[in-house]
């Protein structure tokens, strides 16, 4: 009786396992085999209002699986925009840096910058904490060739000298300093004094002691002199634009005159400059 | 257990019930990335309650109308299921009816199973590459599930079932010594 039951239990159990495996290989590569509309059929309007009925609670707990998810997504995204915002602001700085370059090397190739002096590149890394902004540092130095008192122009023009400067890094002294004084022109006019800064108004440049007034006008190029006597010479090779003539409210009546500059250099944004190494002054 | 007719309306309506909530309700939640499958717990704690051919039996209709109403591959959750039914079959007749926690870690187990078998059968019959492994966190997830769903369906069907189970009928006979020794 024990052993008939087991063999019959053994039976049911074979012939369940080699059903499905027919049903497997019948329906093969066909979904259910069509016993699925059927079920269908039955089913789908019992399923149909069951499933009305549970909406609601599908929804309170997918709500909370969706927020539980849409936290982790705001966390992931976060990163991502972090991350594109950093690539973006690369992409740009790159960009900005290629104009830069492109225009110092239209300075190079415009003849602006006397023949004999090798420019050499730098960036600058970094700057004067203080709202005068006197002085940037760069990171070249003397191992390139860079002395105290070389020129360092950017691509609009003369930025100021070497004051400082040791193996690999330089410190530039702006033409919006204080103590900076440099012998400048106006071209066409011809007029010639010193450009001195304008304390705390950066890029705001003032010319005092000319030597005549007559023909100064409104947005005339304002370069260096680049003078020499015996001796003696300027720090800046000639001709480097520096800016142009703001206005030129000048009055004979005055013993000092001056006119003010707008520099062309944006001396809060220095990001590439050249030093222009070796040659002569003057 | 003693199968009556009065039982087998019951288990067919649990069934029935079993796999409409599966396909209206637990199919179409997520419960942190995953679906919540009830069907092995529910075929196990038959198996549980059951023995072997009640668990394997249970295993392949709900496994068959489940294809059927998915219209999946007929006999893939029929295999599957009926590989839970019959362990925890045989889990009851070897060490006899299982406390309620132990019965919630046979139906996690059995679901981690199913799951994977279930992976396995439909790569078998080529649809693996459609439906992609499920990462084994989910497996891992559903298992979780299937512990957590299966102590109470556990203890539901313990009680549904009390006139059928053999160990846990109650002896309404009261033995009294008689005076006489008759």
């Amino acid at each position: 009786m024990y052993r008939k039951q087991i063999r019959r239990r053994r039976a049911v159990f074979i012939g369940l396992v080699a059903l499905a495996f027919v049903m497997l290989t019948v329906t093969f590569g066909s979904g259910s085999g069509g016993v699925g509309s059927a079920f269908g059929a039955v089913f789908g309007p019992i399923q149909n209002v069951a499933s009305d009925a549970l909406k609601p609670a599908r929804d309170l707990i997918n709500w909370f699986d969706d927020t539980f998810e849409a936290k982790g997504e705001r966390e992931r995204l976060e990163r991502d925009l972090a991350k594109a915002r950093s690539e973006a602001v690369a992409g740009k700085a790159a960009v900005e840096q290629n104009r830069q370059l492109r225009k110092l090397v239209g300075l190079k190739s415009s003849g602006r910058i006397p023949s004999g002096y090798r420019p050499v590149t730098a960036s600058v890394v970094s700057r004067s904490p203080t709202m005068w902004l006197s002085t940037v540092g760069i990171d070249r130095g003397t191992a390139d060739g860079i002395e105290v008192d070389d020129p360092v122009v950017s691509a609009d023009g003369l930025v100021g000298t070497i004051s400082a400067a040791s193996a690999n890094e330089a410190t530039v002294t702006l033409i919006t300093d204080g103590a900076s004084a440099v012998s400048v022109k106006i071209v066409p006019s011809g007029a010639q004094g010193v450009l001195r800064p304008r304390i705390g108004s950066a890029g705001d440049l003032v010319i005092e002691f000319l030597d005549e007034t007559s023909g100064i006008g409104q947005d005339q190029s304002v370069v260096t002199a680049g003078w020499r006597e015996d001796d003696l010479a300027s720090l800046y090779p000639p001709n480097l634009p520096i800016g142009e003539v703001r206005d030129a409210p000048l009055d004979e009546r005055e013993a000092i005159q001056s006119v003010s500059v707008r520099a062309y250099p944006d001396f809060r944004n220095l990001d590439l400059v050249q030093v222009l190494t070796g040659g002569s002054r003057g | 257990m003693i199968v009556t007719p009065g039982i087998l309306a019951r288990m067919a309506i649990g069934a029935f019930l079993a796999l409409l909530l599966q396909a209206t309700f637990f199919s179409m939640i997520e419960v942190f990335g995953t679906s919540v499958w009830i069907l092995p717990a529910f075929v196990t704690c038959f198996g549980l309650l059951g023995g072997r051919i009640i668990g394997t039996s249970a295993g392949f209709v709900v496994g068959f109308v489940s294809d059927a109403m998915m219209d999946a591959p007929l006999g893939s959750s029929s295999l599957a299921l009926m590989a839970a039914g019959y362990i925890g079959g045989a889990i009851r007749e070897r060490a006899g009816l299982p406390t309620v926690p132990v019965a919630g870690a046979i139906s996690g187990a059995m679901t981690v199973l199913a799951s994977l078998l279930t992976g396995l059968i439909l790569a078998g019959v080529g649809q693996g590459a459609a439906l992609a492994w499920p990462a084994l966190s989910e497996v891992v997830l559903q298992g979780l599930y299937g512990v957590l769903i299966g102590m109470p369906l556990f203890l539901l069907f313990r009680r549904l079932f009390a006139p059928a189970l053999v160990a846990d009928r109650p002896s309404r006979k009261r033995h009294r010594d008689s005076v006489l020794g008759v």
